[in-house]
Order: C-alpha cells, then sequence, then structure tokens
C-alpha cells in the first residue's frame, strides 16, 4: 500500500508541475466566457442575484462547457503514465501490481482534484453577486419567460427546467458533480487500460469519440444515448420538465458508471501483469 | 510415437514462439533438449565457459545471472535466438555488438521487462518473471536514464530510494558523491547535461548496494576523464565481489572493467572472449 501511495503521489506531483497544467486556463476562460459571463448579465438584466451553485451546475450540465472539461482533462492525463521519465525505476522498485494500482489512485485523485478545483473557481468567480442558498434563483426560473422566444441567451441551455423543476441546488450540484467525476475517472481507466495494452494512442482515439458523441447524441436526445457514458453523467437527461417525470434514475446512472469504473480497474489489474511496461509510450 | 509427438511440440512452439511464456510452463527447447533433438553446446565459442545445453536444474543458482536458449520475437521479427549465457558471482561481463543487435532488449529480458519470451532466465537462482517478477537485488540503467526534470538531482533519487527503504540520506549522498555529482545534487535535473544524468543514472543504480549491476551504455554521453572515473568505480565495486553486465560501445571500457565478452549480431551470440 505504501508503495501504492507512492507511486500515485508522485505521478499526482508530476501531474501538477506539468507545462500543461496551462489549459486549464484556457478552459476556464472558455466556460466564463461562454457560460457564467452569459449567466451572470442575465440576472443583471432581471435585477435579481444568481445562485452561487447555479453557475456550478450549469457547467457540469451545459453541453459545450462539459465538453471543454472533459477534453481538456483527457489532455492533461495523455502523457500519464509514461515510460520516459523515470518511470521504469518506480515500476522496477514498486513492481507491476503497486504500479498499476498507483496509476489508477492517480487517475482518481487527478480526476477529483481538477474537477473539484473547476467548480470551486467557478463558484468564486459567481459568488461577488450570488446569493447562497438551497433554493433556485430567479433568473434560473423566470428568465426565459421574460425574454421574447429566439432573443439572444437561453437560461435552460445553462440550467435545463428539467433539474430546476426536479430538484434543489445542492442535491443537483451533487448529481452533477459525481457522476461527472465518474465519467471522467472512466475515460482515464479506458485510457490506462490501452496503454497497458499496447495502444495508448487507439485508446485516447476512443475516448474521444465516446465524449464527442455522447455529447452529441445527448444534444440530440437520442434514445441510443444511453448507451454511452456521457448521457449517464448529464444530469438533465435523466428527467423531463414535470416533476418526478424521470427518464432514467440518477442513482442508477450512478451504478452503471461505477460498474463501468470497477469493471476498467479489475482489467488494469490484469493487463499490468502482462504488460512490457517499458515500452508504453512507444505503441 | 512419442518422438513424432515431441517434434509436433517443437515445431508448434517455434510457431508460437511470441506466445511461449516460460512462466506459463517449461519451454518446449527444454523439451527438445531432453529429446536430443538440439546440439548440446553452443557454437562459436573461443574462450571462457561454455554452457551446456542439458543443465541439471540445481545449475540455476550456481550462477548469479543464467539464461538458457532465449529467443524473442517482436512483431515477427527475431529480436533474439537462442541465447545462452552465464555470469557468476564477482564477475564481470561485457556486451558488444552493433546498434540493433540485441545488447538492450536481453538486458531487458534479464531484468524482467518482457513477460513473454522462449528459453529461461534466472537471476539469483530465482526464474524471471514467474518466481520473482523484477530480480530484487540489481542496480540497473537501460538506455538514457530519466528523471523527473523539475526536482533536483537528490530528491529524484530520495524518491526511488523511499519506494523500498526508509529515506538514508547517508546512503544516497554517498552514491552522488561516488559519481561525482555532490556539487550539483541540489540543481533541478533540467540544468543537467546528458553526462551528469548518466552518472545519476548510475547514482541510483549504485545507491541500494545492489548484488549485480546491468549497465546499457553507463558511458554513454560522459567526457574522458568522466569516463576513467566511472570505470574505476565500476572496477572497485567488481572487486568488492559485485556482479556485472554491462554494454559498451568502447573496447577499452569493456576490457578494463570486465573478464569476459560476449559479442552478438543479429540476436546471435557469434563470439565469447575472456580478456
Amino acid at each position: 500500500m505504501k508503495k501504492t501511495m507512492h507511486i500515485a503521489f508522485s505521478e499526482f506531483k508530476k501531474w501538477l508541475i506539468s507545462p500543461k497544467m496551462v489549459l486549464v486556463v484556457v478552459m476556464m476562460i472558455f466556460v466564463r466566457e461562454n457560460l457564467i459571463v452569459p449567466m451572470q448579465k442575465a440576472a443583471d438584466s432581471m435585477s435579481q442575484p444568481l445562485n452561487i451553485l447555479e453557475p456550478c451546475i450549469a457547467s457540469m450540465n451545459s453541453g459545450l462547457s462539459v465538453l471543454a472539461i472533459l477534453l481538456c482533462y483527457m489532455l492533461m492525463i495523455a502523457d500519464f503514465p509514461s515510460s520516459g521519465g523515470n518511470e521504469c525505476y518506480y515500476i522496477y522498485r514498486a513492481g507491476k501490481k503497486s504500479w498499476a494500482a498507483g496509476e489508477i489512485i492517480f487517475m482518481i485523485i487527478s480526476a477529483f482534484v481538477y474537477l473539484f478545483v473547476v467548480i470551486f473557481i467557478i463558484g468564486l468567480e459567481a459568488s461577488p453577486n450570488g446569493f447562497w442558498a438551497d433554493g433556485w434563483s430567479i433568473p434560473a426560473t423566470d428568465y426565459d419567460k421574460s425574454q421574447k422566444a429566439g432573443t439572444g441567451f437561453i437560461m435552460a441551455n445553462a440550467i435545463s427546467e428539467n433539474i430546476v423543476t426536479n430538484m434543489p441546488p445542492f442535491k443537483a450540484l451533487i448529481f452533477s458533480f459525481f457522476p461527472t467525476l465518474l465519467s471522467m475517472m472512466l475515460y482515464a481507466f479506458i485510457y490506462l487500460e490501452g496503454t497497458l495494452l499496447g495502444h495508448k494512442t487507439i485508446a485516447f482515439v476512443i475516448d474521444l469519440l465516446l465524449i464527442t458523441l455522447g455529447c452529441s447524441m445527448t444534444a440530440m436526445n437520442s434514445k441510443f444515448m444511453w448507451l454511452l457514458p456521457e448521457s449517464h453523467s448529464l444530469l438533465q437527461m435523466h428527467f423531463k420538465a414535470n416533476y418526478r417525470e424521470y427518464v432514467f434514475s440518477p442513482e442508477a446512472s450512478l451504478c452503471v458508471l461505477v460498474g463501468l469504473c470497477a469493471l476498467f480497474v479489475i482489467l488494469s489489474a490484469f493487463s499490468s501483469r502482462k504488460a512490457n511496461l517499458l515500452d508504453i509510450d512507444r505503441r | 510415437m512419442a518422438e513424432e509427438e515431441m517434434k509436433k511440440n517443437i515445431d508448434d512452439g517455434e510457431i508460437n514462439a511470441e506466445k511461449e511464456n516460460t512462466y506459463a510452463g517449461e519451454g518446449n527447447a527444454i523439451d527438445a533438449e531432453k529429446a536430443g533433438g538440439i546440439d548440446s553446446v553452443k557454437e562459436n565459442v573461443d574462450v571462457g565457459e561454455v554452457i551446456p545445453k542439458e543443465k541439471p536444474e540445481q545449475d540455476n543458482d550456481k550462477y548469479e545471472i543464467l539464461v538458457r536458449n532465449l529467443s524473442l520475437d517482436i512483431k515477427k521479427n527475431h529480436i533474439l535466438h537462442d541465447i545462452s549465457l552465464s555470469v557468476e558471482k564477482g564477475e564481470a561481463v561485457g556486451l558488444v555488438g552493433q546498434n540493433g543487435c540485441g545488447k538492450t532488449v536481453l538486458m531487458k529480458c534479464i531484468l524482467g521487462w518482457f513477460p513473454v519470451f522462449k528459453g529461461e532466465i534466472f537471476v539469483q537462482g530465482k526464474k524471471v518473471p514467474s518466481e520473482e517478477e523484477f530480480p530484487h537485488d540489481v542496480g540497473f540503467i537501460i538506455e538514457t536514464p530519466g528523471f523527473i526534470p523539475g526536482m533536483s538531482g537528490y530528491d529524484n533519487l530520495s524518491m526511488l530510494y523511499s519506494l523500498r527503504h526508509k529515506e538514508d540520506k547517508e546512503r544516497i549522498n554517498e552514491a552522488i558523491e561516488k559519481v561525482g555529482l555532490k556539487d550539483v545534487k541540489n540543481r533541478k535535473v533540467r540544468t543537467y547535461s546528458l553526462g551528469m544524468r548518466q552518472r545519476l543514472g548510475l547514482a541510483q543504480a549504485l545507491m541500494e548496494d545492489p548484488g549485480i549491476y546491468i549497465l546499457d551504455e553507463p558511458f554513454n554521453g560522459i567526457d574522458r576523464e568522466g569516463a576513467a572515473e566511472i570505470r574505476k568505480l565500476l572496477i572497485d565495486e567488481k572487486d568488492k565481489g559485485k556482479t556485472i553486465l554491462l554494454s559498451s560501445h568502447n573496447d577499452k571500457d569493456i576490457s578494463a572493467i570486465c573478464d569476459r565478452m560476449i559479442e552478438l549480431d543479429a540476436g546471435k551470440i557469434i563470439k565469447e572472449t575472456g580478456l
């Protein structure tokens, strides 16, 4: 266990000092300009504050923002695991099992820290003009009704009526955060498994396809979207606009994502035993 | 009838060489030996120890490194072909050959990096990788050593050391001093030259005081003066009874340190010379 945690934290350290961290800044600017600023403008136009939690929930439910958050994370972990640095010395000293377990823990920690920091910063940005309560703001519930159809920003694109009708903001935040986190972990585990099988590039392409196809299918509201992990992580897809009219239970989605993650953890544990870990970068 | 069955097994083994797994069971080559189907003694040996192919099992403990009939195919390319070699305790053996002749791959196999191959490898009597995933008592450098560029040389070694042991500053500093990096140990690795990284790699191999060194081109990027220091260091280690398997393009390095030299060409041992 000591070796496993050592590997996980050394990977985390490498990840933190990686030059790719600049991508988070770019992604945050994108999310801010396309989601937070329009939401705040909408609230200002009604002279009403937003709930601080609302931009956070919106960032994990609005298609473009979710796409940006996931793609940025995938790019940031694309260099992991790697055999180019001192990895061979770590693997040799820790053993394959501990190393693979360390990589899995690193993926979990990196996904959690990344998403937590992103959501925390979005919350901070919303806080000067926002309020903190477990109830939806007037802009979130009434903005679209107060606007002429087809003019400017649509609040429902950020926070869908499906969510507002069915649960309070704090519960919505929890049911947005954990499925999004689990989907990120799932993509990371798929990537790790592909790397261990010697097909790092293919695994990366599969992840990108799953993310983009998932986002597209949810945007089209296709019935096949439930075959992809992305729809399970988007809370708004689980309901219709009427109260408690479920399309898919959010709890069941959590179970699906946990199950898929567990499956890929087990697969990675098996694959690590047979992999030539010294050459994982070269294939 | 039994002989025919044995021959069929051997053929199947050759076809599936890549699938053959030493830790999945005994290699077909061994079966073939028992059947007397392969020449019993290695060819093209000038001087040095000859490894009989029909070896009793207890010989595995006699050598620090024992490689028997090792063949490795990667993507249908024959990388190593029927390699047999042995290194006794306290002996230094040099591997020479042109680029791509299989020196590095052979070392990687001995270190346990290739889980699937045909033949048998024993390090300190333990079969690699079935009995021991990676041989425990080995310090190694394979290709150009890599380290975390944003951390100091000392911190890099300390992180590696603490994986197996409690941090021992004295041990780490001693290894750093041995390779001549004392004055730059707190500098970030990204500021190190290729030669300095190579020395840090050597310190990494030395710091746990292993019984065996497997060093792939340890003189790569090191200037003449530095190479002489490293040569002296390795001779000292050999004098302490350490076993060394070393590859280099420089005959001078090999002849200064090693007792024997093994020449490889296209994945085969073509010559074995005593020095």
